[in-house]
């Protein structure tokens, strides 16, 4: 397939060489045209598909190419090719897409599913769960099938998740005599916990907790263990309720009155995964990716996982998870979905490693070969997914920016949520 | 501006060597603490101190055959970098030459459209440009990068413009008494006095092919024709960064463009033609 | 463009040249017909659009322009982007000169020298991003010698009280991108400064040094108007890359804390590519594109180029 460009480019070099100009000339034109001619072609009778992913692991590359291989041994009538895209995701999926020539399978994360979904480019893929026998909504963990439906109507399958739990610094918690935490915690016995560990371990200054302060991934939660949605039931955004307030200062009372915690920042971490692998702090809230990564970069760090505490109104987490979706636009739906559905069964699901498996099934037997997941599996179950609605990112960086505030000290608690709740009612009306 | 050579007091030439010398530290730390951290273990990678604990060349290895199409990538990336040099480098001559040492018609207007021309932030190009590439066919080949260097070539014309306005008309008055044409000025004046800034059209216009990132993950889908630092990319993980695998990466980036530099900075001497030249 | 000669007095002469001039310039001109006038051109008759990217673009006038004008954001990212530049551009390129003025002497290792300048724009931008990480933060090695160098108390008095977060405070964050970005390009711009000394002819420093010229003399009399062509170009090529500046900014901070380093270009990609506003990010475009060119023009003028 590349062999071509090869050449044209290397007659291009020997004609360049020499000073003969019109020589020169037509040797491009001539290549140029010759490329020009040269268009795609579909095998007769066999249906060629492409799936598109970003790349966030290796080991993610390497399975989904085994998988893709396997499809296309198993489907002699269908030849689907998988194209990683190694950056520029979704400027190049929607590029892609107004130009018609996008891939028939493409990864969509949560956050970008009703925003995909309003401007009516996802094909809902109903009929072929109709009519399937392993893919049924029981089957996968619930939370993150509906995280891709939408009244009613199924528009991905979740390929793997993510959820939130609480990371803590064996021999910082053993320094300080405090027992582990585990699933009884609430939000104040956290609050306690890392009041207690804030103090020198070695000579070197640790603090009880690493939070997030310009962004939402850690209120929303806590804001729900209040009570607080960040919707209210007539669709207005409820962020300023009293119980998001109330959140609210929980949070930053966390570092502003406690002084328990830090910013990632303030020790040169960019997150707080990283702060917590420095064991510049004893506590983080973070996903299953911290696993790896504290292997990888960490491996002398004795930590445990535990449940996030719950708050005054119960439990809650953000669900981080990634679907397979088709393209209204495909030429080719029934094979993509037979190679969605090859890519989600129970086979492939078991050999996911880098993230859980999406079938309570796979997911249940992750837990046994990888007890550290158990954690984040159980806060899967009634998580709300990382989304915001089809305006989704405006929104996210609008409840950013008034964490930020408040944070900085720009605007009291009240106003700075008041101003978000507001600007982000204007946002959803337009 | 000889003051070094000519200047014979001790004192200020150790101070000349300390500034020197004081800038050099700054420049070329992180580059060493990436070609340090490249050789640890990726455990090590935030130990303390500078050296690597034990050196180790497992983030090279883990490179080259953890990507299959690590050659592939290689020799896909001195071939595009080789041919858009030349490409670039020649047209930009021609497109400069033109602009600085003829007075056609419509030139200043030209020009300024040219430079108005780059003012625009790409990213609102993408999405016609790759229309246009559908239309060709082009999309998934080596041609679609095209545009992606359409900008180096704008500025290249505009360096080389910049640049041949400073050689003496004398030179070129005295060729046309000899019945020198247009074309052939070009290539026995031009050329030769264009020595510094073919070399820093080249260094540049390498920088520019070597490193190109956005445009190419766009219009290629095939990592069979990919570009080693965008096949590279897939070793970044999204949380999951091993930081000396990533460094070790960064060298494939660094180093070639440092050899090309290398090389041609010699170049940076006075022409033959100038030096003697009175203005 | 004053150094051409005037077109000859005969129209066939004439005629010659230009058509000599468009060959030259045909294959430049036939690119940028293609892929960068055309889109343009499409771009600019979008501005005037709603145009979401999955529905046919809506006519609108003038309403993209008129709303960017009532946006807080935008005057923010202008506000942020313009002191960018300024700063950015004025230290580059005098770094830029000054690193080539030395790097021009005949001085003992001057590849090495060279090589050593030239290395931070070809630096990893992962790498470049971790050490100034290191040097940034709370007890990063800026705070730690500004407490050496008891710095840090007339810092303190300007409201800055040590140690400071540089790139989570609003007040400092976009000049910390600054320093990053300065440090990296002064090198590459080196290159072109440098290339730009050697068109100087040596015997304007000779009949300089025969009467008697300082070596500072040397420099503004003869170096910098002779070196006027390339600085031209260094200054035009620096704004055109600082009033689009992106990439630090989607890196190290996503336009925070409190749109501190929020720029215009960023602004663009945000609405363009994430929210699906793809005629409101041609007009914002265009208009970005036109206080790059007024102030290109501005620089013009002030260099009398």
């Amino acid at each position: 397939m590349s062999e071509e460009p090869i050449h044209t480019a290397l007659r291009m070099i020997t004609a360049l060489s020499q000073p003969n100009i019109r020589r020169t000339a037509t040797v491009l034109l001539t290549a140029a045209f010759l490329a020009a001619c040269k268009g795609g072609t579909d095998d007769g009778g066999k249906a060629r598909i492409r799936i598109a992913s970003y790349t966030s692991s290796p080991a993610e590359i390497g399975l989904m190419k085994e998988l893709v291989a396997e499809f296309n041994q198993a489907n002699p009538d269908i030849e689907a090719v998988y194209e990683p895209v190694p950056g520029a995701y979704y400027p190049k999926l929607l590029t892609m897409l107004v130009s018609r020539t996008a891939p028939d399978v493409f990864y969509l994360d949560v956050v970008e599913f009703k925003p995909f979904l309003a401007k009516n480019v996802l094909l809902p893929l109903d009929e072929f769960v109709a009519k399937s026998k392993v893919t049924r909504r029981e089957t996968f963990i619930p939370a993150l099938w509906d995280a891709f439906t939408d009244q009613g109507h199924v528009y991905g399958l979740a390929k793997d998740f993510n959820a939130m739990a609480l990371f803590y610094n064996k021999r910082h918690f053993e320094a300080a005599k405090e027992p582990f935490p585990d699933a009884t915690w609430d939000l104040e016995r956290f609050r306690q916990a890392a009041l207690r560990l804030t103090r020198p371990v070695d000579g070197q200054p640790v603090a009880g907790f690493a939070l997030t302060h310009d962004n939402v991934d850690r209120y929303l939660p806590i804001a729900k263990m209040f009570g607080a949605p960040l919707y209210g039931p007539d669709g207005s955004c409820a962020i300023d309720e009293p119980k998001a307030i109330e959140a609210m200062n929980w949070y930053t009372g966390l570092k502003l009155r406690d002084k328990a915690a830090i910013y990632p920042s303030e020790v040169g971490s960019s997150w707080t995964g990283d702060a917590f692998g420095r064991e510049a702090v004893s506590m983080a809230w973070e996903g299953g990716w911290l696993v790896p990564y504290l292997a990888e970069t960490f491996p002398k760090v004795s930590y445990g996982v535990s449940p996030l505490p719950k708050g005054p109104a119960g439990r809650s987490n953000f669900l981080f998870t990634v679907a397979y979706a088709v393209p209204r636009t495909t030429a080719h739906p029934e094979a993509a979905w037979r190679l969605i559905e090859h890519l989600t069964s129970p086979a492939s699901q078991a050999r996911v490693t880098f993230a859980i498996p999406s079938r309570r099934a796979e997911a249940d037997g992750y837990v046994a070969h990888n007890p550290v997941y158990a954690s984040i599996v159980a806060g899967a179950d009634g998580a709300m997914p990382f989304a915001f609605g089809p305006k989704s990112s405006r929104v996210k960086d609008r409840l950013g920016v008034a964490v930020q505030e408040i944070f900085l000290g720009a605007k009291p608690v009240e106003r700075a949520l008041g101003d978000a709740a507001a600007h982000i009612d204007r946002m959803n009306r337009l | 501006m000889s003051a070094p050579t000519r200047n014979t007091n001790p004192l200020a030439t150790a101070a000349f060597y300390a500034v020197l010398v004081g800038f050099v530290v700054f420049s070329v730390f992180p580059f060493v603490f990436a070609l340090l951290t490249s050789f640890k273990a990726p455990a090590d990678a935030f130990a303390p101190g500078l050296l690597p604990p034990t050196w180790t060349l497992e983030n090279y290895q883990g490179i080259i055959t953890g990507a299959p199409l690590f050659m592939r990538w290689v020799l896909n990336s001195i071939i595009i970098a080789v041919a858009s040099v030349g490409i670039i480098v020649l047209l930009s001559l021609m497109g400069g030459y033109a602009f600085a040492r003829i007075a056609f018609k419509g030139r200043d207007a030209l020009f300024v459209l040219m430079l108005a021309s780059m003012m625009i932030p790409g990213q609102v190009l993408w999405i016609p440009n790759y229309a246009t590439l559908t239309q060709l066919g082009w999309v998934n080949t080596w041609w679609a990068l095209i545009p992606g260097l359409v900008t180096t070539v704008t500025s290249g014309v505009f360096m080389v413009t910049q640049f041949l306005k400073a050689i003496p008309k004398e030179l070129e008055e005295a060729a046309t008494l000899d019945g020198l044409s247009r074309y052939a000025m070009f290539w026995v004046l031009i050329i030769p006095l264009a020595g510094p800034v073919v070399a820093s059209m080249t260094i540049t216009s390498f920088m520019a092919s070597w490193n190109m990132f956005a445009w190419p993950v766009i219009v290629l889908n095939s990592p069979e024709l990919f570009t080693l630092p965008i096949g590279l990319n897939f070793f970044k993980g999204l949380y999951t960064t091993k930081w000396s695998l990533i460094m070790a990466g960064s060298m494939f980036n660094t180093i070639p463009v440092l050899v090309v530099f290398v090389f041609f900075q010699r170049y940076f001497i006075k022409g033959v033609a100038t030096a003697g030249m009175k203005e | 463009m004053s150094t051409t000669p005037p077109p000859r007095p005969y129209n066939r002469a004439a005629l010659a040249e230009n058509l000599a001039a468009y060959v030259f310039l045909a294959p430049v001109l036939l690119l940028m017909a293609v892929f960068a006038f055309w889109p343009l051109a499409n771009a600019f008759w979008l501005s005037f659009h709603a145009y979401d990217l999955f529905s046919p673009p809506r006519w609108v006038g003038l309403a993209n322009y008129s709303y960017l004008f009532a946006e807080d954001d935008f005057w923010i990212s202008v506000r942020n982007t313009t002191l960018y530049t300024v700063v950015v551009v004025a230290c580059q390129t005098a770094l830029a000169v000054a690193l080539a003025i030395l790097l021009d002497q005949s001085i003992r290792g001057k590849t090495f020298f060279r090589v050593a300048y030239f290395l931070p724009s070809v630096t990893s931008s992962v790498a470049i991003s971790l050490i100034f990480m290191f040097i940034f933060f709370k007890n990063g090695v800026l705070n730690q010698f500004l407490t050496f160098t008891h710095l840090d108390a007339p810092l303190a008095a300007l409201g800055l009280a040590p140690p400071v977060d540089w790139l989570g405070d609003p007040r400092t964050a976009l000049w910390a991108i600054m320093l990053q970005n300065v440090w990296s390009t002064a090198g590459f711009f080196m290159i072109i400064v440098l290339a730009g000394l050697q068109d100087i002819p040596t015997s304007l420093y000779e009949a300089a040094d025969v009467d008697g010229a300082t070596p500072w003399q040397q420099f503004v009399y003869v170096t910098l108007p002779q070196l006027k062509p390339s600085l031209f170009y260094v200054i035009t090529m620096g704004l055109i890359g600082c009033f689009q500046v992106f990439d630090q900014v989607y890196v190290m901070t996503e336009g925070g804390p409190l749109k501190a380093t929020l720029t215009t270009a960023y602004l663009l990609y945000k609405e363009a590519f994430v929210n699906f506003n793809m005629g409101y990010a041609c007009a914002i475009a265009f208009v970005l594109a036109t206080i790059i060119f007024a102030a290109t023009m501005v620089q013009k003028r002030l260099m009398g180029e």
